[in-house]
């Protein structure tokens, strides 16, 4: 009696470890079972991204290509708004509220947190061919040793530069340099008012510029291995070489440019108040139809740029994640990229379109485009990103509007906020 | 009770053993929220194990020398309980609301805070904006906040048939997210939209309201001891005796633009007059350039320009007289800040047969997971006394709850009824035919630019639309007319001239001819916005007591005429100046928006694919219609 009792105490022990050994099994280990699968399994996807800002609609085009291509798998795009923060959330609240959507245009800054909370699943790399991608914004979808995203386009800061009235210069000095020779004979151009203006009103924006202004003044990024690897010191005077001069200073940033997004800063180069600013590959076409059109030339950033740019990834709820990252993978061809660019003015992720003769021939400026997103460095890695960011921007834009020091825990608060 | 070698109560041990499987089915359910989280599955595998081998292992009952149920090496029940500890303490957070804990705080950061997607009015994306901070601030455990707010927009009657629809297409788009919530004073529209056959309504709840009141500076009344009497215990109608007989000039917003602005309009309407009064308001606000918009808007101006001379006084709801006289920050064109110098501060007057508006909370069925409870969580915060304390600070009356006085408002009051559906459509028809006519003219931009493609469509041919959908609302009391900028070398061209609507024109309505026309126009060449603006002053001519004139530019870029807009000139012809920018145009520029400002009118950027929906969104308002 007994020793059947423990027997059965025993059995059941065992099987309270297997549902265990179960549960824990399925939930984390990831489904690999699709991978003998041959053909794309059928039913409808659907793809959320951004508002599309190409020419002409060029999203739309490809999905319509894809749709006539696989009519088992017909394609949708659920667009949503065009400020990133607005589209992260959103995207956040689809994969929480389990919304029907299969693929996610996400900012590449997102990644992580997607990839980190379980919101987005691994891509199946054995399916996969990445030799044609460029090698940074490919490495932008890794997240843990796994790659959740692959590149639909890439980004980095470009310079662009009236010019009749300045030379390229290599670094901000070269830059500060030229804008004081430039005030000394202003006669030349009655109407400009500074030499540069970025993005510096407090958003997402202004946290790439200072990250790029903190890279270029300590000379390395200014996150690394999950912790800010720059001084306070580092990080003070890149804000400083952000904040518009006073009256009797050079005029080296515009002051209206810290209420400047990307829309700001070109219409502000557009209307001729300034000699130079930083701004995004898209800006070009809107420079290069303007009537009457400013002669402009486009160069790398001084001090190198951070890297943008919008990746997809297949939802973790995806019912058919095979074909999604079958979608994912024609979006991102060659060819597909090649007719954002051409067509779109989008950045494209892979190395190839940058050769190509007729869009060189479209977009003198893709050597140059190349060469910054080659050389651009990652935002930080990590699943906390958003709220660093939102710390980083509230703080230096406190410092520019009020023309106030950084507080003096700044680097804490950061580093605080890296780890959420 | 004590076992010997444990030293552990025989029933505080099966407790935390049962705690810690509680527990441990706790983690396994989070699993499902938050994903993948093996070090929660590792740890808490080893203390259930622990548990059942000290529970298997466990000598038999009597002296505690029987033999083990199953032959296990003995693990000490100090051990077992201090796992199962840490198990239930680890869990607790989840187990009480939400999603943080302190072990996988300390260890791992805070979890994904849920998003609550917020949709609101105009007029109310400040005081929601608020109550969301404070919420989220109520939802911090362990320092992470498990709710992340975010806040939307979009006038009430154009939300009801976006969500009516589902918030598809370019809803999202142009509005944002896809809400989870939607805080509205639209009553009845929120009504109805849960009436839809589509039922896309999961719950509706009252959870705040506002008294509709008149309101003239305190130094009115204080002065005026026996005026006191008002306060609380008059009617509209002997309050509007009131107005008259002591010469006070009432403002109020516009009703199309503002919930509070409709209810004030039926309860001044109780004595008849309509068209007087609508034509005394009209002359009042043009006479100090206050805008044509919501209260937000009109306060606004109140709180930087109010007029010297006459006693003002304003038909608005409490919440806005609160916001006015706590200095708070009004919308986000309007920063904090005290009435004017020299003691301003509104007094409120409670009519006894006023109205109130009312504030509600709609939920949906599409809203699942972690959003739905986030949004249910809201709504009862809401209704409870943190939320209750919340609303007052964003000057709203909570359904429970009992007010302070101060600022200008009663404590408690009587609550008033609020306008069904069909008062309010009786409300907002007599409007539209007392109202001032309006004499518009629209100038589109046709430059160069204006043929860039955001999507399928040119921006021209989105403002075309825009133009099209518009005239359609235009009633046949007022005059439009339909410039396009430039023509060829011309920096203008006349498409239709300024006339009523349905006016034949050779067999052809004006509203047709205008459409018909626009459709041949090729965007190409610069952009003479001064020299336009100011052909189009001289066309319009002034606005008077019984008429609004108004221009409507339509524009993507720069003026290559000119370095700034005719704003002393519009404003001194008594013509409003509109602006729709987008492209390289946009309201930041100082131009626009002081020229705009300046002549009681208003600038609004738009997103180039949303060119036409807001050229048609601020001609609706001027109209007085839905949009």
């Amino acid at each position: 009696m007994r020793a059947g009792l423990r027997r059965g105490l025993a059995t059941g022990l065992a099987g309270v470890l297997g549902v265990i050994a179960g549960v824990v099994g399925t939930t984390v280990v990831h489904d690999d079972t699709r991978r003998a699968e041959v053909g794309l399994p059928a039913g409808e996807l659907v793809l959320m991204s951004g508002e599309d800002e190409t020419d002409g609609g060029q999203h739309q085009v490809l999905i319509d290509q894809w749709n006539q291509l696989h009519p088992g798998n017909p394609a949708r795009i659920v667009s949503l708004d065009s400020n990133a923060t607005a589209a992260r959330l959103d995207m956040v609240g689809a994969v929480q509220s389990h919304e029907r959507v299969d693929v996610l245009n996400l900012d590449i800054a997102a990644i992580a947190e997607f990839a980190h909370h379980g919101w987005i699943r691994p891509l199946d790399e054995s399916r996969l061919d990445t030799s044609g991608f460029l090698e940074k914004p490919l490495a932008s979808g890794r997240y843990d040793n796994r790659l959740w995203a692959l590149p639909f386009n890439t980004d980095a800061g470009l310079l662009f530069r009236r010019s009749d009235l300045v030379e390229p210069a290599r670094s901000w000095a070269e830059l500060e340099s030229q804008v004081e020779r430039f005030f000394a004979d202003q006669g030349r151009a009655p109407g400009v008012e500074a030499g540069y203006a970025g993005q510096l009103d407090e958003y997402e924006g202004l946290t790439v510029n200072v990250l790029e202004a903190v890279q270029d003044v300590a000379d390395r990024p200014m996150v690394q291995d999950g912790r800010v690897a720059v001084t306070a010191d580092d990080l003070a005077r890149a804000v400083d070489r952000l904040r518009p001069a006073g009256p009797d200073g050079v005029p080296v940033v515009l002051p209206d440019a810290i209420d400047f997004d990307e829309g700001g800063t070109t219409r502000a180069f557009l209307t001729g108040r300034v000699l130079t600013m930083r701004n995004w590959p898209i800006a070009y076409r809107e420079l290069d139809n303007a009537v009457p059109r400013p002669e402009f030339e486009v160069d790398p950033l001084p001090g190198g740029s951070v890297l943008g740019g919008q990746s997809l990834a297949v939802t973790a709820h995806s019912e058919n994640p095979v074909a999604a990252q079958a979608l994912i993978e024609f979006l991102t061809d060659s060819r597909s990229q090649q007719l954002l660019f051409q067509r779109g003015g989008f950045a494209p992720s892979r190395t190839v379109v940058y050769h190509d003769a007729e869009v060189r021939g479209l977009y003198p400026y893709a050597e140059a485009l190349l060469e910054a997103v080659n050389s651009a460095q990652p935002r930080p890695v990590t699943h906390c990103y958003w709220g660093f960011s939102r710390e980083l921007a509230a703080m230096a834009s406190r410092a520019l509007t009020d023309g106030t020091p950084l507080p003096d825990d700044a680097v804490d608060r950061l580093d605080a906020a890296l780890r959420c | 009770m004590t076992r010997r070698g444990g030293r552990v109560p025989e029933l505080v041990f099966w407790a935390v053993v049962i705690a810690s499987v509680i527990a441990f089915g706790a983690k396994l359910i989070r699993l499902g929220e938050r994903g993948a989280d093996i070090a929660d599955v590792i740890a808490m595998m080893f203390t259930i194990l622990a548990c059942l081998w000290a529970v298997l292992g466990r000598r038999s009952a009597g002296d505690g020398h029987g033999r083990r149920l199953i032959p296990l090496p003995s693990v000490p029940r100090r051990v077992v309980v201090l796992l199962a500890a840490i198990a239930v303490t680890s869990s607790a957070g989840w187990l009480g609301r939400g999603a943080a804990d302190p072990t996988t705080t300390a260890v791992k950061g805070c979890p994904a805070a849920a998003v609550l997607r917020v949709l609101t009015g105009p007029e109310q994306v400040r005081p929601t904006r608020e109550l969301l901070a404070a919420y989220r601030g109520a939802t911090v455990e362990h320092g992470c906040a498990l709710v992340e707010p975010f806040v939307l927009t979009a006038p009430a009657s154009e939300a009801r048939s976006a969500l009516a629809t589902g918030w598809t297409g370019s809803v999202r788009t142009r509005f944002g997210p896809l809400p989870d919530l939607w805080l509205t004073d639209a009553a009845n529209l929120a009504a109805e939209l849960a009436a839809t056959p589509a039922e896309r309504v999961r719950a509706i709840d009252d959870i705040a309201w506002s008294p509709v009141l008149m309101a003239p500076p305190t130094a009115a009344i204080a002065e005026r001891p026996e005026l006191g009497w008002y306060r609380a215990t008059t009617t509209w109608a002997e309050l509007d005796d009131l107005r008259r007989t002591e010469g006070w000039t009432l403002l109020r917003a516009s009703p199309a633009a503002s919930a509070g602005a409709l209810a004030a309009t039926a309860s001044l309407y109780t004595n008849g007059g309509d068209r007087a009064l609508e034509h005394a308001i009209g002359a009042a606000l043009d006479a100090a350039g206050y805008p044509l918009g919501d209260e937000t808007e009109l306060l606004c101006h109140h709180r930087r320009h109010s007029p010297d001379g006459p006693v003002t006084a304003l038909a608005v709801t409490e919440q806005a007289m609160l916001r006015f006289n706590r200095g708070d920050v009004l919308n986000e064109r309007c920063g904090a800040g005290p009435p004017r110098a020299g003691g301003d501060e509104l007094l409120g007057l409670y009519p006894t047969d006023g109205v109130a508006v009312t504030h509600r909370a709609v939920r949906f069925h599409w809203t699942h997971g972690r959003p739905r409870s986030a949004a249910d969580d809201f709504v009862a915060w809401l209704r409870g006394p943190d939320g209750a304390a919340e609303l007052w600070n964003v000057g709203l009356r909570p359904e429970h709850g009992r007010p302070e006085a101060g600022n200008g408002a009663l404590g408690p009051v009587p609550r008033p009824g609020r306008l069904d559906a069909a008062a309010e459509r009786e409300t907002e028809q007599r409007y539209r035919l007392a109202r001032r006519t309006l004499r518009v003219l629209i100038a589109v931009d046709a430059s160069g630019s204006m043929a860039a493609r955001p999507g399928p469509s040119s921006r021209f041919q989105l403002a075309a639309q825009g133009v099209s959908r518009a005239l359609a609302q235009v009633t046949a009391r007022d005059e439009v007319g339909l410039w396009v900028f430039p023509a060829g070398p011309a920096p203008y061209r006349e498409l239709a001239g300024l006339g009523r609507p349905d006016e034949d024109l050779g067999g052809v309505t004006r509203r047709d001819l205008a459409v018909r026309e626009l459709a041949g126009v090729t965007p190409a060449g610069q952009t003479p916005l001064v020299t336009t603006v100011e052909a189009g002053l001289t066309a319009l001519g002034p606005g008077d007591e019984t008429q609004v004139s108004a221009m409507v530019v339509l524009t993507d870029g720069r003026a290559t005429d000119g370095v700034a807009l005719p704003a002393d000139r519009a404003a001194a012809a008594g013509v409003r100046l509109f602006v729709v920018a987008a492209g390289e145009a946009s309201c930041a520029d100082a131009a626009l928006r002081d020229a705009t400002t300046a002549t009681g009118g208003v600038c609004v950027d738009a997103d180039p694919a949303g060119l036409g929906t807001t050229l048609t969104t601020l001609l609706a308002n001027l109209w007085g219609e839905d949009g």
